[in-house]
């Protein structure tokens, strides 16, 4: 346990003076703020831009739940690439690089090097995902109204579970490929398997998202228990084979 | 009790037997130059030894611990060509080396200032030459005082300075930590080992004291160096050696003249009187370096092992 945290530590020390911490809560934060503001502003954009022409557009009433969809679409479109590129290449830019050569005869368990940048790039993207959070309620509450906190709360914790699962399948990926483009096209491959197993077997980790925004917003959906628990199994099974196939690989 | 022991080790990657059975003893608190030339199997012996690569058969261990097996050796490793996380300095990856191996108040600071980088200790690592880094990497694998240092080609990148920098630190090393280091720069070799190995084609043509083996392979050459005024007057001296039934292979390059003899004792006597005329420099029985007996031994590897 205490190398796991040596090696967490040296993970958000690399986030924080690489700038990528900051560069990543940054655009979270903007994120927020920007969800309900572009909610409220987006008819009096739409209408400006009809007025100049014969065009006429008619927009109904911008609510909460638009500030809330944006929200939504926010993270699980921009937030989603974002987590993307932040893991698909935390460990196979290592190996290419050669520093698992400096840094495994050092006794550092190759389980805990993995384990600790999972753990440092979902706790990123935790902080981050409080932050945005934070950002878009307050905003949201000048400019409509308080959203119910109960549904908010539950709607962000499974937009950063589904995250928490993109961070889990780059990692893998990270880990199987020998290069860089090898790791994003086994990214890009395990997205599109995670939609056809949604397809074919009904536990779509992306029904997380649309169940979090009913949660919000109140309206009825039915209960994804299914997804959430693909979704759990699926970042352990990510996190553990992760561990399993670079103790099995050889360092070059 | 031995540093470092290997039993039978090989490591094929799939046609090509990098290692072929090779057994390896090596004396606690020696320096151990590990030689061979390119593709010999040097490198995939110390990937095995620090557990990076894992072997296809026979078995590794370093101060009595199996290699692979749940207790880690403690050993320190400077690899081939050392890379580091750019964005750090010296003295926070080495803190962070220090966090790894639990060290309480580590000599960071002292370890710096032994590798010549005290100046460079808080410059990112990013803007480093390669033999800045290179020392770094030696930093790195000296700060937990480990009983066993592995190097593989630790002075190949350097300039002769830091060449010579190195290879004082390894030297001081002698009886601290047992060093196991694989080099193709032969004199380097000769003067820092206590102990030689000598890897060809995955297997182990040779191991010994340096000085045994001096001694064992001291050559029948004798040197004659002169003025360069005096080179005609070599030749003709040449032009009388190679008649001599003693004589088994010469050398002339310019104002010297070296002599591979079958008899020593003959040719001592004999050519002690043929340069009498000649104004010489030199007349000695050369020594035999480091680079004669690999050049012997790996040029006739299928004699030695048999």
């Amino acid at each position: 346990m205490r190398l796991f945290w040596v090696q967490w530590r040296k993970e958000w020390l690399e986030l924080w003076q690489t700038r990528k911490a900051i560069i990543v809560l940054a655009v979270m934060l903007a994120f927020g703020f920007l969800a309900p503001i572009t909610a409220k502003l987006l008819p009096e954009l739409m209408k400006s831009a009809g007025n100049t022409g014969n065009i006429t557009i008619t927009i109904g009433e911008v609510t909460v739940n638009d500030a809330i969809d944006q929200f939504v679409k926010n993270t699980s479109q921009t937030i989603v690439i974002l987590a993307l590129l932040m893991s698909f290449n935390v460990i196979v830019s290592e190996r290419e690089r050669g520093l698992m050569t400096l840094i495994f005869p050092h006794a550092l368990p190759r389980s805990t090097f993995v384990l600790a940048k999972f753990a440092a790039l979902v706790s990123l993207f935790a902080v981050g995902m409080l932050l945005q959070a934070i950002a878009a309620y307050v905003y949201t509450a000048l400019l409509f109204e308080a959203p119910t906190i109960g549904g908010f709360i539950v709607m962000t914790a499974l937009l950063f579970l589904y995250l928490a699962l993109i961070v889990a399948l780059s990692l893998l990926a990270s880990t199987i490929g020998k290069t860089t483009i090898m790791a994003v096209a086994i990214a890009f491959g395990f997205f599109v398997l995670l939609a056809l197993v949604g397809v074919f077997i009904g536990f779509d980790p992306g029904e997380l998202v649309a169940w979090g925004h009913a949660q919000a917003i109140h309206t009825e959906y039915p209960a994804q228990w299914g997804a959430l628990a693909t979704t759990l199994i699926t970042i352990i099974l990510a996190v553990a084979i992760s561990c399993l196939a670079l103790n099995r690989q050889e360092i070059e | 009790m031995t540093a470092i022991e290997t039993h039978q080790l090989t490591k094929r990657f799939g046609d090509v037997i990098a290692l072929d059975e090779l057994d390896l003893i090596v004396p606690r608190g020696k320096i151990c130059a590990f030689l061979g030339p390119n593709g010999a199997g040097k490198t995939t012996t110390l990937r095995i030894l620090t557990g990076l690569a894992k072997p296809t058969s026979g078995t590794a261990s370093i101060e009595g611990i199996p290699i692979g097996s749940a207790q880690k050796p403690s050993i320190g490793f400077l690899p081939d060509a050392p890379n580091f996380y750019n964005w750090m300095n010296p003295r926070q990856f080495l803190t962070y080396i220090a966090r790894l191996h639990n060290l309480e108040n580590p000599p960071i600071d002292a370890t710096l200032e032994r590798v010549g980088l005290k100046e460079a200790r808080k410059k990112r690592i990013g803007g480093f030459s390669r033999g800045m880094k290179q020392r770094l990497c030696i930093a790195q694998a000296l700060l937990p005082k480990p009983k066993v240092l592995l190097l593989d080609e630790p002075v190949s990148a350097l300039d002769p300075a830091g060449r010579k920098d190195v290879l004082d630190i390894m030297s001081s090393l002698r009886g601290e930590m047992t060093v196991f280091y694989s080099t193709h720069i032969l004199s380097d070799a000769e003067r820092i080992c206590d102990v030689v190995a000598i890897l060809g084609k995955g297997r182990l043509i040779l191991q010994a004291n340096r000085d045994d083996l001096m001694t064992q392979y001291v050559r029948p050459v004798f040197a004659i160096d002169t003025l360069p005024d005096y080179i005609p007057q070599l030749n003709g001296l040449a032009n009388q050696i190679k008649t001599k039934p003693w004589t088994k292979r010469m050398e002339l390059h310019g104002a010297q003249l070296r002599v591979n003899v079958h008899n020593v004792e003959t040719a001592q006597r004999e050519l002690l009187s043929l340069i009498a005329d000649i104004p010489v420099l030199r007349f000695e029985r050369a020594n035999a370096t480091l680079e004669d007996v690999f050049l012997l031994l790996t040029g006739a590897e299928s004699e030695v092992t048999q």
